[in-house]
């Protein structure tokens, strides 16, 4: 029983790993940090806390994933009334998770899709919105969201 | 209380032992265990395949629910009838047979585990899968533990293992015609209702689509879980009595 034992408990812990601490592209646990694509995990650290910035309605952050220049004359609250056909003071974003990334050829493109879920607050309807961002990598090897096609 | 009563009833120390010897037998039939988990890699990629250039939707919730309880039902149907001469042997020297099928579905339970983490690990990894991914395991690997019980329980009513093996589709068939995937719910009445209500992988799907959906309602994921346990105990249940009735 005993080599029965450890099987279950080693594969628990497997599981809890995969589908509770990994996301599709790294492993991160501590200090201990895995990663299986690094752009792919920088793209989807960005997207979610891009996200979270939005969620909190930090909306000078949320202007930060863009390129210097576009940063100049970007307007996230109404850019935000674009995408979600919601005023950013009716937004509650609940939940959000990156759906599939997609890096082209060149390594240099990149597009994101995500999946968010929320809440208009003066009708109570629930809203479930797949939106796709897009990226750039400049000649900096930093990838920017680009404003016009995503945000 | 009766502890005799109980002890007649389940072993826990024969149920240890006969884990032990189960595991060690799986482990020294090497070529047969690998066949069996090569099932998971090769089915995940074939639905990868499948699904390439289209996103994760309901379908592909009840396919690998599907694909759960195919792996419970093929890795178990042969389990209890192929031993029969031995168990039936064993039986006259004081075998308990609740400990004796407990420890098949332990053992079968780890490898329909291991199947459904790979099954899952590559659907997540090349599809991408909605919802807490946590949960969504839980209910497939409850989707093959049921289909585990269900082909033990096969495996205890028939004569031989090509019986058993043979009537695995009457198993697994009927999941498929009476789901909501094949013909909508408003459209299944009476006994076509109760046939779908009969359906593991019908409550592996609510579960995951409720996983899966804008605002989960947990009460209905742990509702749904507890009916995917209570039909591996119940098939458990009959598969014992089956057992006894034909020493």
């Amino acid at each position: 029983m005993k080599k029965l034992i450890i099987i279950i408990v080693l594969l628990i812990i497997i599981t809890i790993l995969v589908f509770g601490v990994a996301s599709r592209y790294s492993l991160k646990l501590g200090n201990l940090n895995i990663v299986l694509n690094k752009d792919k995990d920088i793209l989807a650290e960005k997207i979610i806390d891009f996200l979270e910035d939005i969620e909190f309605k930090d909306f000078k952050k949320a202007a930060t994933y863009h390129t210097p220049e576009d940063q100049k004359h970007v307007n996230i609250p109404k850019l935000i009334e674009e995408k979600f056909f919601v005023k950013p003071e009716f937004l509650d974003i609940t939940k959000y998770e990156v759906k599939e990334i997609e890096i082209d050829r060149s390594g240099k493109r990149a597009k994101v899709k995500t999946r968010t879920i929320f809440k208009v607050l003066n009708t109570g309807k629930i809203k479930d919105l797949e939106i796709i961002f897009y990226f750039q990598k400049n000649d900096d090897g930093k990838w920017y969201m680009q404003l016009k096609s995503s945000l | 209380m009766n502890f005799k009563i109980l002890k007649n009833t389940f072993d826990l120390r024969q149920m240890s032992i006969l884990s032990e010897r189960y595991l060690d037998i799986i482990l020294g039939d090497l070529k047969n265990t690998l066949i069996l988990f090569l099932q998971a890699p090769i089915i995940a990629t074939l639905i990868v395949l499948a699904w390439k250039n289209s996103d994760a939707d309901k379908t592909l919730y009840f396919v690998i629910c599907l694909t759960a309880v195919w792996f419970g039902c093929i890795n178990s149907c042969r389990e209890i009838v192929k031993e029969k001469s031995v168990y039936q042997r064993e039986v006259m020297v004081n075998l308990n047979i609740t400990s004796y099928v407990f420890s098949k579905i332990l053992v079968l339970g780890v490898l329909s585990f291991i199947q459904c983490l790979i099954l899952m690990i590559i659907v997540d990894q090349y599809i991408g899968l909605s919802g807490n991914k946590l949960l969504l395991f839980v209910s497939l690997f409850m989707c093959s533990l049921a289909g585990t019980a269900l082909g033990l329980l096969l495996s205890s009513l028939v004569g031989n293992e090509d019986k058993a093996v043979a009537l695995v589709p009457l198993l697994v068939i009927p999941q498929i015609l009476f789901s909501e995937i094949l013909i909508p719910t408003d459209l299944h009445q009476g006994i076509t209702l109760w046939m779908e209500k009969m359906m593991i992988v019908k409550w592996g799907y609510e579960g995951m689509k409720q996983i899966t959906c804008s605002t989960p309602d947990y009460v209905i994921i742990f509702q749904d879980l507890s009916l995917l346990l209570i039909f591996t105990i119940i098939f458990q249940i009959i598969s014992i009595i089956a057992m006894k009735l034909s020493r």
